[in-house]
This record gives structure tokens, sequence and C-alpha cells, in this order.
């Protein structure tokens, strides 16, 4: 097992810095880079200082000047190189929009994006886990039917209609919840009591929206896999023996029913911090999925590369943890 | 051949029983089929036209100008005022038959008074009313299902193509070429997306094969790692190795021995992959990356539901559509996993 | 060689000839004429009823990326409100045109032609409580003539259009100001009319860019930035005792003592958060917003009121320009054609709801310059069929589309507002009619621009912004055609044309200038390059009742509701009193009567 993890791990180097590579190279060749921005921004919006900028056209020099404050001046494989070596020393460089350290712009939002994807993780566990036993063991009948087709419409409704529809019946219509936003803008002066309210009451919607299309397939996942197990011989055989359907179903086919689930977690660690831009829009909520968004269309490269560290990072770890996890719920699993 | 063996044979009659799923199977090919003959249906074009003796069949082939019928333009006719006029003069000079919705989804019906959208009418034979620029919902939503299905489509056969031969390469030859290609893959699937699809439509005009590419490129790697997996668990077997001992070549012992056998992890994925294709195109089109405008897409009319919501015929009509489809989709895809994975499933009281 | 860089080659060898005069002017000469206005005399735009005090709450759709006012990444839309507090040595009556005093309160020109004389006001002072001198005037030229800033473009144009700024001193010692251009130009007030930076705040060396990033300098107007809570809300706070108080012309303006944005990224939710009393108001420019969100109870029991302005400004050229490059648009017959099948008006009337009217023609607004003869091609199929057929586009494939010679008569039209392509759609469809295929095409904003830039598009929608006065050199040149990097997007080169755009461009003579330019728009007209599409005579808004304005709610210049700005802006103020009832009455829902307000003062009789 050490071992194994270990030859895993080795394998994390040379895939991160392909990925990393690759990214980079992709990000010199986009049309409409910062540069680019610039110069048309420029143009455009001469009439915003009444000057005739329009008239205004560069010469190289002004244009390489431009190139050198973005660090597009070096080469391709030198500016990697040098890009990497400050990611080693923990510096993802600053944000060419924001010229903040793209560190502190990802910290701040992390916290949002952490709090959304553990709770509504959590929130699916706990739904569909005991939805999928229940699902396995009433297997066609009218509450297994019902339910599916409730989770279904779930699965087949993008969360970003979700989302929309929810915050005009419940938030504008209906003025049960706030508008959107993480917390109040009051948030500091409230008790501790009322700031979790306060953290809750803007949460329900969002949340609801995230996970209304996760249950779907943890829930088919927890009930496959549970009536696998119960189709398999050693339950019948434990049945046989004189143990009761539930011991069966929660001593040995719950426990072993985990493993695909198990598989599933680490994939999770990633969608975790992921979010979803179009929820975080609609919501106004400051997470890392929009940032995502906002700097890949604003060509925004120091924190879309710092973005791709960070969840290709949680990505190849997770995957290592999903090993471990499998391992630890099914003994029988060698490596 | 396997393909057609009574094994293939016991699996569909299993198949079969899944009502649920069968009636999906049924419906959702019907809506397809209807779909791809859908400018009998659904069209501005009559079916038949009989005008001074002559009959025209305008659906198919080349427009017929408007002088043809003595209007006063030479563009396409408009075959609902001819009708309009024929019927006001008793038919006298002919008669024209119309489809069940008599407007194609490009066409903008505007009124006088009033301003799209406009809510359903069954007067106008607006029977899920109009979008923003008073173009027929319905139309839209059917034009717009036919191209989602022949992509999901082309993106199945494509992604099968290549997740199949590599994945069963890789499971197979194991080895180092296992390795590097696992992480090829590892390095591919973490690249962003949308990253690239933005790119992409800000170098070009993004069409259909270039989305299918784009979408191609990006969901092979899943089905990869699934034939990999099945493909390795096979070659452990007890036939393969007898198959060796006789002789069998590499490629013989992939087609004929390993994919046979790995049909049923195959077979499961394609209604999610079908759901997939569809879902994604969706979600393109409602963020502006997909296929340009006016190409009739739901994901475009999702956006202007979900930016006018006090129009809601517009997001209803595609939210119903689609998780009516989608719901057959996974119902179909729930029928074929237990055709092709038969285990009596104990249950008790 | 760029025509900048042509122009500098010129400015030095004039100089070097006329070697008595390095830069600038020797002193102030006697013989010249101060001059100042009175904005009484001019009328004031306040109302004597306006009432300081209070916040007023207004949304930002991103939040900005820097507070620097030059440099990179400062030219997002935010900047605009920045600059809306700092005062220049003039203001522009926004109803008569006239310049009133801004930091100066006295100004004269030279006989030269190019050299604008500025009395500095010793009261002004910065926010920050130092006082405004000719230095800082010294050192705004010095700071956008500085590499530091990594701003090329300002780099290029103060020290190109810009010759010296000297400062002098009166005999009652007042600071004086020179201001000297290379040669002479029209409107001499307007190009030198310059705003101070607070030297005494900047450092300007490698480090200005990062430094300045997020440090809101103090300010010459009436607020300045005070509370900055990244990413999520920026707050104005007014000057206490601001100099500009015992002006008359801007007294009774700037009410609010806090002027505080909050960013909210999506439009429907910043309408949300206007019906929830977060937001005073929302622009309801929009056809959709004005006619369909509007029937909620506070916008019908007249709590929200609607304001819809008329004003009088040059308008946008809401354009699609073909290219004369394009194969078929080669033949002007064809572009011609093309004006005749866009069915304009049908977009109007029945999907934008008759709010905007047809753009006659490009630089509509002007006054004197604006050639009000020209009128925009309708829509008339006959017309166009005659056109196309003597170009010999005679026969139509099976979509109806016309051929000659193996070739579709097509065109890519290239967008880049996605919300817009509805109006396109529809144009698209009715063209069909005359035999056009016309293709649609979204770029994202930047590389659409590079696009067109590139001289690729066949048919590009622009919408080009507005100077004071119309511009045609960069757009009509023959020296901007058939090269790319240039915005003559119509490759549109002819002789005649260039000498009537040097003409108007050398030209210090109003008269002149108006002529050249009304004939340079008929020339475009008769070109058929520019099929004009929108025009957009007022601004509406909607805002909640306790926000109070004077008679006439702004002015001939104003384009949308402005608590910033000389000019234009404060001119509204909080009843705090209406408040507390107005939200007292809205948590009852008590019914009323809906209120929109049409103010045509300065609407244009057509």
């Amino acid at each position: 097992m050490a071992q194994y993890l270990l030859r895993r791990l080795l394998l994390i180097p040379p895939t991160f810095l392909g990925l990393t590579f690759l990214v980079f190279v992709i990000t010199r060749f986009v049309p409409g880079g910062p540069v680019e921005r610039m110069i048309a921004e420029m143009q455009e919006s001469a009439a915003s200082s009444g000057q005739d900028a329009a008239q205004i056209d560069l010469d190289e020099e002004q244009i390489a000047q431009l190139n050198e404050y973005y660090g597009f001046d070096k080469p391709i494989i030198i500016s990697y190189g040098i890009w990497l070596g400050r990611v080693f020393q923990g510096d993802l460089g600053a944000s060419s929009r924001y010229g903040d350290p793209v560190a502190e712009i990802i910290g701040s939002r992390l916290p949002i994006s952490i709090f959304y994807g553990v709770t509504s993780m959590l929130i699916t566990y706990f739904i569909c886990l005991p939805l999928g036993i229940f699902k396995a063991i009433k297997h066609q009948s009218v509450f297994d039917n019902l339910s599916s087709s409730l989770v279904f419409i779930g699965y087949a409704l993008p969360s970003y209609v979700v989302a929309v529809i929810l915050m005009v019946v419940f938030a504008s219509h209906l003025e049960w919840f706030p508008l959107g936003g993480f917390v109040s803008d009051d948030f500091e002066d409230l008790s501790r009591w009322e700031q979790v309210k306060d953290l809750l009451a803007h949460a329900v919607l969002p949340l609801t929206a995230y996970v209304s299309g996760s249950f779907a397939v943890m829930t088919f996942m927890m009930k496959n896999a549970l009536m696998d197990n119960l189709a398999a011989d050693y339950v019948r055989t434990a049945m046989a023996k004189g143990l009761s359907f539930r011991q069966a179903v929660l001593n040995h086919a719950f426990k072993n029913s985990l493993i695909p689930l198990a598989t599933h977690f680490g994939n999770n660690i990633s969608i975790i911090i992921a979010g979803s831009f179009l929820i975080e829009k609609i919501f106004n909520i400051d997470g890392f999925g929009l940032l995502g968004y906002e700097s890949i269309l604003e060509r925004d490269y120091p924190v879309v590369m710092g973005i791709l560290v960070i969840s290709s990072l949680l990505q190849l770890f997770g995957n290592i943890l999903s090993d471990i996890c499998v391992a630890v719920v099914d003994p029988r699993v060698q490596f | 051949m396997s393909w057609f063996s009574p094994q293939t044979k016991k699996r569909f009659l299993r198949f079969r029983k899944v009502k649920r799923g069968y009636w999906s199977f049924n419906i959702l090919m019907a809506l397809i089929m209807f779909s791809f003959a859908a400018e009998l249906f659904v069209n501005s074009r009559a079916i038949i036209v009989s005008y001074q003796g002559k009959v025209y069949f305008p659906t198919y082939g080349s427009f017929i100008p408007g002088t043809t019928f003595d209007f006063d333009y030479e563009y396409e006719t408009n075959y609902r005022d001819l009708k309009k006029r024929l019927n006001q003069s008793n038919n006298a000079d002919g008669f024209v038959i119309m489809p069940l919705v008599p407007y194609n989804p490009y066409e903008n019906n505007l009124k006088d008074e009033g301003y799209p959208p406009f809510p359903p009418n069954f007067a106008d034979k607006h029977y899920l009313g109009t979008d923003n620029t008073g173009r027929d919902v319905l139309a839209r939503l059917v034009y717009g299902f036919r191209i989602a299905i022949l992509f999901s489509f082309g993106l199945l056969i494509l992604t099968y193509s290549i997740g199949i031969t590599l994945g069963c390469a890789m499971g197979y030859f194991g080895g180092r070429f296992d390795i590097v290609f696992q992480r090829l893959i590892e390095v591919w699937s973490n690249v962003p997306f949308l990253y690239v699809v933005i790119i992409m439509s800000s170098i070009v005009v993004p069409n259909f094969t270039m989305l299918l590419v784009i979408m191609v490129l990006f969901s092979w790697p899943s089905m990869t790692w699934y034939m990999r997996t099945s493909a390795y668990k096979e070659k452990a077997r007890d036939y393969v190795s007898a198959a060796k001992s006789i002789g069998a070549s590499t490629p013989r012992i992939l087609f004929h021995h390993v994919l046979p056998n790995s049909v049923s992890t195959i077979v499961t994925f394609v209604p999610f992959q079908i759901a997939a294709g569809i879902t994604s195109l969706t979600a393109l089109d409602y963020l502006g990356f997909g296929l340009p405008s006016p190409t009739p897409s739901w994901g475009e009319l999702l956006q202007q539901g979900t930016e006018n919501l006090s129009s809601s015929w517009i997001v209803a009509s595609v939210v119903c559509m689609m998780v009516f489809i989608l719901i057959m989709v996974t119902f179909i895809g729930e029928a074929v996993r237990e055709a092709f994975d038969p285990k009596k499933h104990s249950i008790f009281q | 060689m760029t025509f900048t860089n042509f122009l500098r080659l010129i400015i030095l060898s004039t100089l070097s000839s006329a070697s008595v005069l390095a830069v600038g002017v020797k002193e102030i000469p006697n013989d010249i004429v101060w001059q100042t206005t009175d904005p009484v005399k001019e009328g004031l735009i306040a109302s004597p009823k306006a009432k300081r005090g209070g916040s007023f709450n207004d949304y930002l759709r991103s939040f900005p990326l820097t507070l620097r006012q030059v440099g990179p990444d400062s030219n997002g839309s935010f900047r605009g409100y920045m600059d809306e507090n700092d005062v220049s040595l003039l203001v522009r009556h926004p109803n008569t045109n006239a310049w009133l005093p801004g930091i100066a309160t006295h100004w004269a020109k030279d006989k030269n032609g190019r050299t604008m004389y500025y009395r500095l006001d010793p009261q002004a002072k910065w926010s920050d409580g130092k006082p405004i001198t000719a230095d800082d005037f010294l050192f705004m030229l010095e700071l956008y003539r500085s590499p530091h800033i990594v701003h090329p473009w300002y780099n290029q144009y103060f020290t190109d259009e810009v010759e010296a700024i000297q400062k002098f001193k009166s005999k009652d010692g007042k600071d004086l100001l020179a201001v000297t251009l290379p040669k002479p130009k029209p409107d001499l007030e307007y190009f030198t009319n310059f705003r101070p930076f607070p030297k005494h705040f900047y450092k300007l060396d490698k480090n200005f860019v990062k430094a300045y990033n997020w440090k809101p300098p103090p300010t010459s107007g009436p607020y300045y930035i005070d509370k900055v809570r990244k990413g999520k809300t920026i707050t104005f706070k007014r000057v206490k005792d601001w100099w500009g108080d015992k002006r008359p012309w801007f007294q009774n303006r700037f009410s609010f003592d806090k002027v505080q944005f909050q960013v909210i990224r999506d439009r429907n939710t910043a309408f949300e958060y206007f019906t929830k009393q977060k937001l005073d108001y929302i622009n309801l420019n929009y056809p959709d917003l004005w006619h369909e969100r509007t029937n909620t109870p506070d916008f019908l029991s007249g709590r929200i009121k609607r304001l819809w302005f008329y004003n009088d400004r040059p308008r946008y050229d809401y354009v699609l320009t073909l290219n004369t490059k394009h194969p078929i648009f080669q033949d002007k017959r064809v572009r011609e054609a093309l004006h005749y099948s866009m069915n304009v008006d049908k977009v109007i009337n029945q999907v934008l709801r008759k709010d905007y009217q047809r753009l006659q023609a490009i630089s509509r607004g002007y006054g004197d310059y604006t050639n009000e003869t020209l009128k925009a091609r309708p829509f008339d199929l006959k017309k166009a069929d005659e056109l196309l057929s003597a170009a010999g586009w005679t026969k139509r494939d099976k979509n109806g589309y016309r051929v000659k010679d193996g070739q579709t008569l097509e065109a890519t039209l290239t967008y880049r507002d996605a919300s817009v392509a509805k109006r396109f759609v529809v144009l698209r469809e009715e063209a069909k009619k005359a035999g056009f295929n016309i293709k649609l095409q979204l770029l994202d904003s930047s590389s659409g621009w590079k696009y067109f830039r590139d001289g690729k598009t066949e048919i590009a929608y622009v919408v080009w912004a507005t100077f004071h006065r119309p511009q045609y050199w960069s757009q009509y040149h023959s020296s901007n055609a058939n090269k790319t990097q240039t915005n003559n997007f119509s490759n549109l080169a002819d002789p005649e044309l260039d000498k009537l755009i040097e003409s108007y461009r050398a030209s210090t003579k109003h008269e002149e200038r108006t002529k050249a330019a009304q004939k340079i728009q008929k020339f475009i007209h008769d070109a058929a390059v520019q099929i004009p599409l929108f025009e957009i005579p007022y601004f509406r808004v909607g805002y909640w009742n306790w926000i109070k304005f004077p008679k006439v709610q702004a002015t001939k210049e104003s384009d949308t509701l402005k608590y910033f700005g000389l000019s234009t802006g404060g001119l509204m103020w909080l009843d705090k009193e209406q408040k507390k009832k107005t939200k007292a009455e809205a948590k009852q829902k008590k019914p009323g009567q809906p209120i929109i307000e049409k103010n045509e003062t300065f609407r244009r009789k057509t």
C-alpha cells in the first residue's frame, strides 16, 4: 500500500508539469490577450477623455513596452520557467487585472467556495444514502418510481435554471430569503447567533440550486450498488444462516455498497471548490467558479494559471484519496 | 459472431420486459423520427398547394417565388397568406394544405398590435407562443431537438470510437503504453473546457462540426477510462489466455473476445452519453458559446426564458421538453442496464 | 510610418525653423483680454430647494480593476465616476455650451491661435486640504508623458498634441497658466482645458502602476473615495466645505453626503435590488425593462417614478459598416441595395416598441455640423431589386438567395454584443426577401474589435462613440484604407473625400468646418458604406420618489441620471421625510397612480 501510494505520488509532478505547460502555451496563442484588450479599450473609449485617441496608433516600441509590462516579451519556455520557479516559492504572481497577488485573490474566495462545497456535499450524502437504501429495498414500488421521477427532474433541469427560478419565486416574489450575496452588509455588527441565521438565510437558495442536480447520481449509485450486493451470494448465505434482512442489509451489504461512493469521493474534492459560476453570478456570490469564469473571459492569465494549479493539485491528490477511501471500506483491495 | 447470438436475443427480450424503459425507448425513437421529418409537420412551406389546376409540393426542393401564385413579390411565397387568400375566394382557384405548425424556426411573425414575445395562441397556431422576436417556440424546440440529437449521436460515435480503441489498447497492452496514455489523459482532462471553447469561439464562428470536435476532445477520456478497466479485467480471464495459446492474433482477441465481453459496459453508458450531449450543447448555447444565431437551439430559448421570466411559456416549454427527454433517456438507461446485467435481485419483505 | 510619427516630424521641423521659440511662450503678453462668464446669466440648473444630506445607492456591474486613473486597466467604467470628481480649468455649460469658470476664474487666448492663458482660483483646494496650484498642472503633463504610467497613448498624445504648460505669477500674486499647443486649433478652450493631478500625492517612479492601484487620490471635486471593500462596495464621501460650494454654478448641487456603489453582476438581479429599495434608481433605457418589468405595485402606485428625459447631444453612430473590399460590396449598387433591404423600421416598430428612432445618417446631433438634409434609405424591395438586377444579380438559388456566376449574394455580419442579436435576426429574415444571405457572427468584445481592425469584416456592427466635434480622418481617410489596424473598416479611399477631410481638419474657421463636415456626411451617404440604424434621443430611469429633482430634471447633454459631474450632475437630493413615508406605504402596499414624467424641454423637433 505504502509503495503504491508512493508511486502514485511520484506520478503527480510530471502530470502537473504537463498540464500547466499545456495551458500556459494556450494562453500565449489566444487572440484578445491583455495587450490587445488594452488597445481595443483605449481606442473605443477615447471619447470618455475627449481626446482624439482613436487616431493614435502605437508603434512597435510602445507595443513592446506593453508586452513587457504583461510579461509577454520573453519566449514561452523561459516565461514558463520563471512562472514555475515562482510557483515553487509559493508565489502565484499578480493578477493582470487587479494587480493583486493571485494567492490573495484565490484565498479570499476559497472559504466561500469551501462552505458551499462542503455543505452541499454533506447534504447530498445525508439525503442520498438513506434514499438510495430505501429505494433499493423497495425496488419498483410506487415510492421508488415516484422518487426516481423527482430525482430525475432535478437531474434534468440545469442548475442555473433552478437558480433563476428559485430567486424569482422565493427571494423576489415571496421575499422569504435575501436576494443574494454571501452574507448581509452589516454582518460584522450582528451577534453570533444572528450571524449564523444570516449566513443560513443567504445559503438556502444557492444550496438548493447546487444540490438539486447531484441527487440523481448519488442516489442511484447507492441504490444500484446495494441491489448488486443484495443479489450477491454472501448476503444470501448470511440470510440462510438466519440473519434478518435488516441485519443483512445494514451489516453486510451496506458496507460493501459504499465502495463506488468512496471512489466518487475523491472527485468531489475538486468539485467542492469548482462551484458553478452561473449560480454564483445569479446569487452574487464571490466564489471560485465566478473567479475562474471571469478570469478566462477577461484573459487574466495569472489568475487562470493560479486556479489551474490549485484545482489540478486537488484533483490529483483527490484521486489518491479516493484510492485510500476504497482501501478503507474494502479490505480486499490490494495495491 | 456474438452480436446476434442467443444471448443478444435474450438481452433484447429482457429489455422489452422493463416496461418503463421499453416505452421510453419507443417514444424517443418516434420523436427522433418525427424530428427528422419535421419539415412536413412544422414548416412555413405548405405540404400541398393546388393552384389554377397545377399541384405543387413545396416542402422539399427549391423555393417558389410569390409571383407563381400571383403575389407581387419575387421572394418565397408566404403560404399562410396564400391560404387566406384562397379561402376568401372560396377556394375557387385551388387550395393549400399547411403543416400542423405553419411556421419555420427562423421567421419572425411580428404584429402591429403588441410586441413579442407573444403568449400561446391557438388561433395563430403558435401552440407554445413565440420568443422575443416573434419566432414560434414549438418550431424552434423541434428543430433545436433535431440538432441536439444529431449532435449527441455524433458525439457518441466519435467518443466511443476513440474511447473504445484507446481504452482497449491501454487495458490490453498495459505497461508503459498504459502509463504514458494515463498521464496524457490526466493532463488533458484537467484543461479547463470552457477556456478552450471561449478561445475557439473568439477565433472563428463555432459551427456544428467545430463544436462537435471540441466536445469530443473533452469527452473521450472518461469513456477511455471505463474501457481500459473493462479490458484490463477481461484480459485476466482464462478464455483470453486460452485464445492466446491457440495462436489467436491480438486484433482477433481484442475484437472477438475482449470487446464483446465488455459490451455491457459500453451499452450501459449510451443513454447517459446521449443525455450529456444534449445538456452540454444546451449549456454552451445558453452561455452564448454554442451555435451561431439564428440556429434554433434549446440553450438560446432557455437563455431568453430565464431573462424574461414573465413570459413564462418560453422557459416552461424548454424546461418541460428537457426534463421529458432526459427522463426518458435515463429510463432507457436503467432498462438497458437491467437487460445486460440480469442479477436477480432479492426483494425481501 | 504612422500618421502621428509623421506629425511629430512636421512638428520637429517647424520648431527648428522657428528657433527663437523653444517651447511655449516667453511671457504673458500684455495685450491679451481676460474673459470670464457669469453662470447666473447663462442660467443655473440646480434648484434652491435642494437639501444636503443622506446617501445615494447605485451599483457596478463589476468591481473596478484599479483606482488609478492612468495606466493599465484604468479604462473601466468606474474611471468615469472618478474623473467626474476632478475639476478642470473650465466647465462647460450643458445647455448653452458656454465655458464657465472651473479651477480657472479667467482665461484668455493668445493671438498665435495656439496658446491659452488661465488665471487659477487661489481658493481651490484638494479634498485633503492642500491648495491646487499651477504646479499640479505642470505635474499633469509630466505624468502623462512619463513612461512609468505604462500608458503609451497618453504618452504619445501629450507629447504630440501639447507643446508646453508653463506657470507664471500675476501682479497680484495669483497663479497663471499658459497652455501651448504645437499648432493652432479650432476650439482652443476644448483642447487646453486640462485637469490637475495632485503633485503632493503621487511619486512618479518605476513602481507607479503598482503603488497607486488601490490608493484613492485626493480630488478637486465635491466627492472623494472614502471606503473601499474590495470586490464588494466603494463609498464616495462629500468633501466638507468644498471650495466650489461658494461658486454660484455649483450651489445647491451635489447634495448627498455619501454615494455608495455595490457590485451586482447580473442586470436582472440589480433590478430586483432596486425594487427592494436597496438601490435608489435603475436605468430603464431598454424597451423590455421599461414596458415589461414595471408592473409591480411600487411602480403602479407611483412610489417608483419613471423619468423619460429627452436630450439633445451628439448621437452615437449606430451603424452597419460595409467593407468595400468584399467582393460583393465592391459594386456600389449592391451596397445601396443592401441599404434598401434593411427593414430597420420593422425592428423599431415591432420589436423595440417604437421606442427608438431611425438614425438618418452619421454625425447626428452636432448642431451646425450635422447635415440635416440626409435621410436614411428606407426598406424598399423594388429599389433593391432594380439595383441588384442592374448589377447582374438576377437569378436566385433554391433557398431564394441571389446568385451570379456561381457566387451567392452573401456576407457575414459581425457583432460583439449578444443583447442586440434579436435585432439582427429580424433584419436578416427581411433581407432574405431581397435575396441577401446575411450570416451572423458574434465575437467577444476585444477579439471582435481586433477582427474589425484587421480589415476582415464584411459587415461590421459598430457603435461609434461621440466626440465634441465629428471626426472623420481615422474612419474615412484613404491613408487608413486597405491596411490593418486602422478604423477605416469600410476601406473607403477617395481623393475627393480625402480633400474634404483634410480641409475640415486644417481649418480653424467655424463656417468652413461646418460646411466641410456636411459635405463629408453627404459623400459618405452617397457612397453607401454606412447603414444607419438606431437613435435614442432620450434617457429613461426609474427612481424611488424620495429622490427629488429640479423642475427640469437634467440637462441638454445628460445621457443618464447623474449624481456626479461638474457640468451636468448632482442636481437631485434626498427627502428624508418622504423616504420614511414611502417605506411605510410600500410595506402596506398602499395603492396609487403610476407616475411617468416625460420631459421634452430639449427634444428636437423633427
